[in-house]
C-alpha cells in the first residue's frame, strides 16, 4: 500500500462519513462548535462551574473541552481500528495490502477530526482571552504519543477481532469505563492520593489527557516524566502489536 | 527559544534522514522493528529536549 492509497482511504473515509447529508463536511465543524458551545453555557454560565486556582470563568469549559476532544480522538480511533479487518474484509479478500496499513488510515482520518475540532477550540480561547502560549508548541507531540498508543491499541484489538468477535463490543463497554476513571469531567485533586498515584502510574490515557489539560486549562508545562512513559509504553505495545501481526498474519487472512 | 526550535528543527530532519535510510534496506521485518526504535527514541528525546529548555528558562 503506497502513501497515495492511504490518503486515497483516509479522503474516502471522510466522505463516506457525510455522504448524504445536506451539510456534507460542514458536520465536522457543527459537532465540536455545538458541544463547546454546549459545555460554555451550562457549566460556566448555567453551573457556574470553576476550575480551583484558575480565575478564568470559562476554565472548567476549557478543562473539559482541552480533556474530551483528545480522548473522542483516542477512543474513535481505538473503536474503530479494533474492528478494521472485519469491516474491510471485502477489500482484503480481494487485494493484497498491508494489513497494519488499515489502522493508520483511521488514525489519519481521526487526527483530520481532531484538526477541525481543536482549530474551532482555538477560536474559542481566542474569543474568552484565554490563549496558551509557547506551550502549544509540544501539543503535536503529545497527539502523537497517544495516536501512537492508541494506533498500537487498535492493531493489537483488531488482530484479536478476527478470531474472538466479542473484542469489538469490549472495548466499548471497557472504553466506557476507561473515561470515566480518567479524569476527563473530574479533577485529580478531589480523588484521594492513592487513585492519583494509580493514574499517574497505571492509567496512560491521564498521561496525555493531564498534559492537554496543563496547556489549555492551566496553562503550565505538562509533566514531562508522565509523557516519557507514555511514549515508552506506547511503543512496547506497538512491538508486541507487530510482533503478534507477524506470528498471525496468514491465520488473519484465512479466517477473513 | 529561537535554540529550543533550532534543535528541534534539527532533531526532526535527523530522524527523517535516518528513516529514509532504514527505508532504503531491504528487509521489511527488521525495517519495522527499527523504525519503532526511532519513533520511541525521538519521542523521548523531543520530551527530554523540552523538558531541559524549560528548566533552563525558568
Amino acid at each position: 500500500m503506497t502513501l497515495s492509497l492511504l490518503l486515497a482511504f483516509t479522503r474516502q473515509d471522510f466522505v463516506d462519513r457525510y455522504s448524504g447529508s445536506a451539510f456534507g463536511a460542514l458536520w465536522a465543524f457543527i459537532h465540536p462548535l455545538v458541544m463547546i458551545f454546549i459545555f460554555t453555557v451550562i457549566f460556566a454560565n448555567v453551573m457556574g462551574a470553576r476550575l480551583p486556582g484558575v480565575s478564568s470563568v470559562y476554565s472548567y469549559s476549557i478543562y473539559l473541552v482541552a480533556g474530551l476532544l483528545p480522548w473522542l480522538a483516542f477512543a474513535n480511533t481505538l473503536t474503530r481500528s479494533a474492528s478494521v479487518f472485519l469491516d474491510k474484509r471485502h477489500i482484503i479478500s480481494k487485494v493484497h495490502i498491508g494489513l497494519p496499513y488499515l489502522p493508520i488510515y483511521i488514525v489519519l482520518s481521526e487526527t483530520l477530526t481532531f484538526l477541525i475540532s481543536l482549530a474551532i477550540f482555538m477560536v474559542f480561547l481566542l474569543l474568552s482571552g484565554t490563549v496558551p502560549g509557547k506551550t502549544l508548541l509540544l501539543v503535536p507531540f503529545i497527539f502523537l504519543s497517544q495516536q501512537i498508543l492508541a494506533f498500537a491499541l487498535g492493531l493489537l484489538l483488531g488482530i484479536l477481532n478476527v478470531f474472538l468477535r466479542d473484542i469489538k463490543e469490549m472495548v466499548t463497554v471497557l472504553l466506557t469505563f476507561w473515561f470515566w476513571l480518567t479524569p476527563i469531567v473530574w479533577v485529580p485533586s478531589i480523588a484521594p492520593q492513592w487513585v492519583q498515584y494509580l493514574q499517574d502510574y497505571f492509567n496512560p490515557a491521564y498521561q496525555f489527557i493531564h498534559a492537554y489539560q496543563a496547556i489549555f486549562a492551566y496553562g503550565q508545562l505538562p509533566d514531562f516524566a508522565g509523557l516519557t512513559r507514555l511514549v515508552i509504553l506506547a511503543h512496547v505495545v506497538l512491538l508486541g502489536a507487530w510482533l503478534l501481526f507477524k506470528a498471525l498474519e496468514k491465520d488473519i487472512r484465512d479466517f477473513i | 527559544m529561537i535554540l529550543y526550535l533550532v534543535v528541534l528543527t534539527l532533531l526532526s530532519l535527523l530522524l527523517l534522514g535516518l528513516v529514509r535510510l532504514v527505508l532504503r534496506r531491504p528487509g521489511s521485518h527488521h525495517n519495522t522493528l527499527i523504525l519503532i526504535g526511532l519513533s520511541c527514541l525521538y519521542l523521548v528525546l523531543v520530551f527530554q529536549l523540552s523538558h531541559f529548555f524549560a528548566a533552563s528558562l525558568q
